[in-house]
């Protein structure tokens, strides 16, 4: 094994975690390599000052104030109450007001049918103020007879 | 005879099935665990207790959804380093906003502990660990913190945080790399500054 691969490996060898065959191709790489071993004297220091860090610790009463907490907030389902009914609320007024304006301008009018004959056609332009026609066209066109 | 203790998937059954007050047994069985990681994640020890309290709301909460074949210790690990990154993540965008308003930030304190009472030497020393070990970055973090502080094998720390084996020596090699590079550069640096102010 070579310096690079070692160096490379000697953290895992440190922790434990090579398997029997690397571990043993590390040990015997540090048996000749003054190099390596020092490296592994350092990450050691190093593990060593770590371990001696002073580390939190759960304050006294933790577990008793979390047991409050836990017994002080709704059951899940119920949490979700606030939600639904604010939902329900926007659907109330939206339904509401859809209604009052359908109630305010009455029902929706008939579809306009278009007109189908040609005197239909006339009918209707006549009434829009779209054609003007002599009376006399008029009654040629509803088949009335003047010759009396 | 001694009683043997509950398993965790035992006590989760009897939470289950309504004994809430037996979720207590979990809490005391994992709060040092988890204020140690959260604490060494964030240096800030009394953060550290109210996000493990969150820590604790939320694998209650989410217990029905737990499957009993996993391992317990890695769900709630799992669940807390979600919560710490996330709490990370708020922390940076406050400093950012912060410093763009121009307003100075409070810093958090670069301490995982109290000091320790009458070993100033010591207490210096573990502020200088600690400030290098927030200056890692976030997997290599994890990763380190799960193995030297919680003791997990790098399998473990697979079944937490979901990174592949290699990666997690990789992880963890550079990790003590840089804290090593770091703390030898301060060190050099403070004998500097002490030989500068003898002269």
């Amino acid at each position: 094994m070579k310096c690079k691969k070692a160096r490379w490996r000697l953290s895992a060898y440190q922790d434990g975690e090579l398997a029997p065959a690397p571990a043993r191709e590390v040990e015997m790489h540090l048996q000749h390599c003054a190099a390596c071993r020092s490296e592994l004297e350092a990450l050691d220091g190093l593990l060593g000052n770590l371990r001696h860090l002073a580390m939190p610790v759960a304050a006294p009463g933790f577990s008793v104030r979390v047991m409050a907490g836990l017994q002080a907030r709704p059951r899940a389902r119920f949490r979700l109450l606030p939600q639904l009914a604010y939902t329900l609320a926007l659907l109330v007024i939206f339904v509401s007001g859809f209604l009052l304006e359908m109630s305010a301008n009455g029902p929706p009018a008939a579809p306009v049918q278009p007109a189908t004959t040609f005197s239909a056609v006339l009918a209707e332009s006549l009434d829009l103020g779209l054609l003007t026609v002599h009376d006399s066209t008029m009654e040629l066109l509803n088949g009335d007879d003047h010759e009396n | 005879m001694t009683d043997k203790p509950q398993s965790d998937d035992e006590i989760i059954t009897s939470v289950l099935a309504g004994q809430r007050r037996d979720f207590e047994l979990l809490i005391q069985r994992y709060s040092g665990k988890i204020i140690r990681f959260i604490g060494s994640m964030i240096a800030d020890a009394d953060e550290a207790q109210s996000i493990a309290q969150d820590v604790f709301i939320k694998i209650y909460e989410n217990l029905p959804y737990y499957k009993q074949q996993n391992s317990f210790s890695a769900f709630i690990f799992k669940v807390a380093k979600n919560m710490t990154l996330n709490w990370l993540q708020r922390q940076k965008k406050t400093v950012f906003f912060s410093r763009l308003l121009g307003r100075e930030y409070d810093q958090i304190p670069e301490r995982a502990a109290p000091p320790r009472p009458g070993d100033a030497e010591a207490s210096e020393r573990d502020e200088a660990i600690t400030r290098n070990l927030r200056r890692l970055p976030e997997e290599q973090r994890i990763a380190l913190i799960l193995k030297v502080y919680l003791e997990f094998s790098y399998k473990q720390i697979q079944e937490i945080s979901g990174w592949s084996v290699p990666k997690i020596e990789t992880l963890i090699s550079r990790a003590k790399s840089r804290l090593k590079k770091n703390i030898a550069l301060q060190e050099k640096n403070s004998a500097f500054v002490l030989q500068v102010r003898k002269k």
